[in-house]
């Protein structure tokens, strides 16, 4: 099942299937390994929900829903 | 002694600027966030027969990017000499600190790397099989651990014999989209990669057809896309994720902090134990350095009595004076207060703050690494200003720089402190301090509520431009060196403010002194500055002195106080200086109230930068508009809150 990055929930898993983000931002994302086929894990969420906080291989970075959903992963 | 050069280049936050003082000594700043050192730095070493000069470079994911980090690596890696590149790698995060090596081999092949973190690896039980990756890539890779200076002796020996016996390590295979194109460039043009990401280069070959078209269709994503490849292959049998484990302080510290009640609680609590600690620490050392400076001024007296008074009084009253009080209101808070700062900082909170904050901070048209920025500039403006280079868009980096100002920096809250000690809590206890605290607490939410505002109303007037994206690291937490950033942080970052305070504050009570005793007519320069500022003083609660003393204190906050105390005390009413507590006695004697307290908290909250930070900001922002912007903006609203104030009372 294919979903928005945005919408997995805590500590779920996915592995991304397409990355609809202009071209800029696409390659400050490369720099986080947060590529077609990478494993990605929702690891929390801000208090406020938004950021969220995803984790590929060894790295932490927050991303904003707004970027997030245009993401989606299979799990 | 031979002369030879190494830069150290590598990812954001590996700790390059740490191997770095190690090796020259230095005492660049380092810190757990992305984005900490911003220029390229330089220093020296010796090792055996080797003088190396080394150069600690901004942290950049890649080459190929278009950010001023990267520009500035990528320009330095391929345009200067150098004899060794030492890229530096995060064993905690081997995947992605690799491209940037990949990248380096494709260009250079005086290369070897370096790979830190490895203590927080083994914590994170990440196995790295180093000698496969040694021997795949043909490189010698040092494993250091630079907090506590493992790895640094191999490092040097390895760097030495590099220079005797240089070998050639591998170079990164392309996938066959970017071997293609490199096949068939390599005929034409010497740097084919370059030509690729570099869109000025080589314009007379323009004219080749299809050296046009591969540049057209092939992006920087693809060469990344590439590197990313052959990166994931290379590791593939290196690491062993299976496992790996979250750090029990990671899993504390995330649970507490994403907490939607505990979060906010969390962080006002901290801010709030600092501002305590450095309150109620602070307190004793003060009045001792108080009455010994105090004693030293009679010995002064007698010992310079033969000076005629002429001289020895400018000197000793209005020079000496000044620069005691400076000394003793300033220099213990500040001693306190870096070391906290700077020991949270290493800890690695607070990207976390910005990760909290960035919801707000995203309603005004900012980003949450805005508050990253306030942090710093609680410190100091001038490096809060300096700081704003990490954010996104040059749209919000003129707000943060001019909003910067909102929080007060360690020039002006022991002023604050001092005067909520002497108007609103008297009593110096336990309990006194955690009031006084909570003051300044307040006053520091004022200043964050005040900056949203602003922000929000400045998002407008400012051109606009394209949303940009938000990422934001959250690094693991890092336990800092105690000892070493607390000395750190006095060397580095107390000691230099304190320096600049002292130096503005001599001869600015010599000159204080002058104007209020040099008579130009009936009256002397000091009433004549007092009569023309007191009406408009009057007007906003205050009266000409103070206002007097903020306009004297632009080259350093810090001597606000002190001035203020010597043009009243030379005045007229002459009180002697006891402690902390006499000093309430001189202001109440010269008209002050509750109400001017509040308003002079106010004012110190919101008036003009000192003159460090204007020029940081004119340097930053090559922008006078703004420079004079930054100015005025925070003065006014100062101007308008005391004014709404005295109104009201
Ligand atoms: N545990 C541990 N911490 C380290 C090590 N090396 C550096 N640190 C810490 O990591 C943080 C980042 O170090 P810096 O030297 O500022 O990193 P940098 O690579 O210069 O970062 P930028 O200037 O942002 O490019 C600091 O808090 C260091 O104390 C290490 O080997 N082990
Ligand atoms: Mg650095």
């Amino acid at each position: 099942m294919q979903k928005m990055l945005s919408k997995l929930n805590r500590n779920e898993e996915g592995i991304i299937k397409s990355i609809a983000l202009e071209e800029i931002k696409y390659f400050k994302v490369m720099h986080l390994g947060l590529m077609k086929n990478a494993r990605i894990k929702c690891v929390f969420k801000s208090p406020l929900q938004d950021p969220i906080a995803y984790q590929i291989k060894g790295c932490t970075f927050a991303l904003r829903s707004e970027d997030a959903s245009k993401i989606m992963v299979e799990i | 002694m031979k002369r030879k050069k190494a830069c150290f280049i590598g990812n954001p936050n590996v700790g390059k600027s740490t191997i770095f003082n190690i090796l020259t000594n230095k005492t660049q700043h380092t810190g757990n966030w992305t984005g900490k050192t911003v220029e390229n730095e330089f220093g020296e070493f010796s090792y055996k027969n080797i003088l190396w000069e080394v150069i600690d470079l901004p942290g950049t994911y890649s080459l190929i990017g278009e950010s001023k980090e990267e520009k500035i690596a990528s320009q330095f890696v391929q345009e200067e000499d150098y004899d060794i590149a030492v890229v530096v790698l995060d064993a905690t995060n081997l995947e992605r600190s690799i491209e940037i090596l990949l990248e380096v081999l494709d260009i250079k092949t005086n290369v070897i790397a370096c790979l830190n973190l490895c203590d927080e690896a083994k914590k994170r039980n990440i196995i790295i099989d180093i000698a496969k990756l040694e021997e795949k890539l043909n490189l010698p890779i040092i494993t250091t651990n630079a907090k506590e200076k493992k790895g640094i002796e191999e490092l040097c020996e390895t760097m030495n014999k590099f220079i005797e016996h240089p070998h050639y390590p591998t170079i990164p295979k392309h996938n066959p989209k970017i071997e293609n194109y490199l096949q068939w460039a390599r005929k034409y043009i010497e740097k084919p990669l370059t030509y690729l990401t570099n869109k000025k280069e080589l314009k007379e070959k323009e004219t080749n057809a299809k050296l046009n078209f591969y540049r057209k269709s092939l992006t920087r994503i693809d060469l990344l896309e590439s590197y990313h490849e052959f990166g994931t292959e290379l590791l593939n049998d290196v690491i062993d994720r299976t496992q790996e484990k979250e750090k029990k302080e990671d899993h504390f510290w995330n649970t507490l902090l994403t907490n939607p009640i505990s979060g906010f609680i969390t962080m006002i609590l901290m801010l709030f134990i600092i501002l305590w600690l450095t309150i109620y620490l602070s307190n004793i050392p003060s009045s001792w350095l108080f009455s010994f400076f105090e004693h030293l001024e009679s010995l002064l007296y007698k010992m310079l009595s033969f000076l005629p008074n002429f001289i020895l009084n400018p000197l000793l009253l209005g020079g000496y004076r000044t620069l005691y009080w400076v000394v003793s209101v300033m220099l213990p808070p500040m001693m306190i207060f870096f070391p906290l700062f700077a020991l949270l900082e290493d800890y690695g909170l607070f990207p976390r703050i910005a990760f909290n904050l960035d919801k707000p901070f995203a309603k005004c048209g900012s980003c949450g690494k805005q508050s990253l920025t306030m942090c710093m500039g609680l410190g100091c403006n001038a490096v809060g200003v300096t700081s704003t280079r990490i954010m996104e868009s040059k749209k919000m980096r003129i707000l943060s720089i001019l909003t910067n100002v909102f929080m007060p920096c360690n020039g002006r809250f022991p002023a604050m402190i001092c005067v909520i000690n002497m108007f609103f809590v008297t009593d110096h206890s336990l309990l006194g301090s955690m009031t006084s605290s909570l003051i300044l607490l307040g006053i520091i939410l004022l200043g964050i509520f005040l900056t949203w505002i602003v922000t929000k109303i400045l998002n407008h007037f400012l051109l606009k431009e394209e949303k940009s994206m938000f990422i934001l690291e959250l690094p693991s937490f890092r336990k800092p060196k105690i000892i070493g950033t607390v000395l750190h942080s006095w060397k580095e970052r107390a000691i230099p403010v304190l320096k600049r305070a002292m130096s503005v504050s001599f001869p600015a009570g010599i000159l204080i002194y002058f104007v209020a005793n040099i008579h130009i007519g009936e009256i002397t320069i000091l009433e004549g500055l007092y009569h023309l500022l007191n009406p408009f003083g009057l007007l906003i609660g205050v009266d000409g002195i103070i206002l007097l003393s903020f306009l004297l204190g632009i080259p350093a906050n810090e001597i606000v106080i002190p001035i203020l105390l010597l043009c009243y005390t030379n005045s007229g009413s002459l009180v002697e200086y006891e402690s902390i507590d006499s000093l309430r006695q001189i202001l109440i004697a010269n008209g002050w109230t509750t109400l001017t307290a509040i308003n002079f908290l106010l004012l110190s909250l919101c008036h003009f930068p000192c003159a460090t930070t204007l020029l940081t900001i004119k340097k930053e922002t090559q922008s006078t508009f703004y420079t004079i912007l930054a100015f005025l903006i925070p003065t006014l609203i100062g101007i308008g809150l005391c004014f709404l104030i005295t109104l009201i009372f």
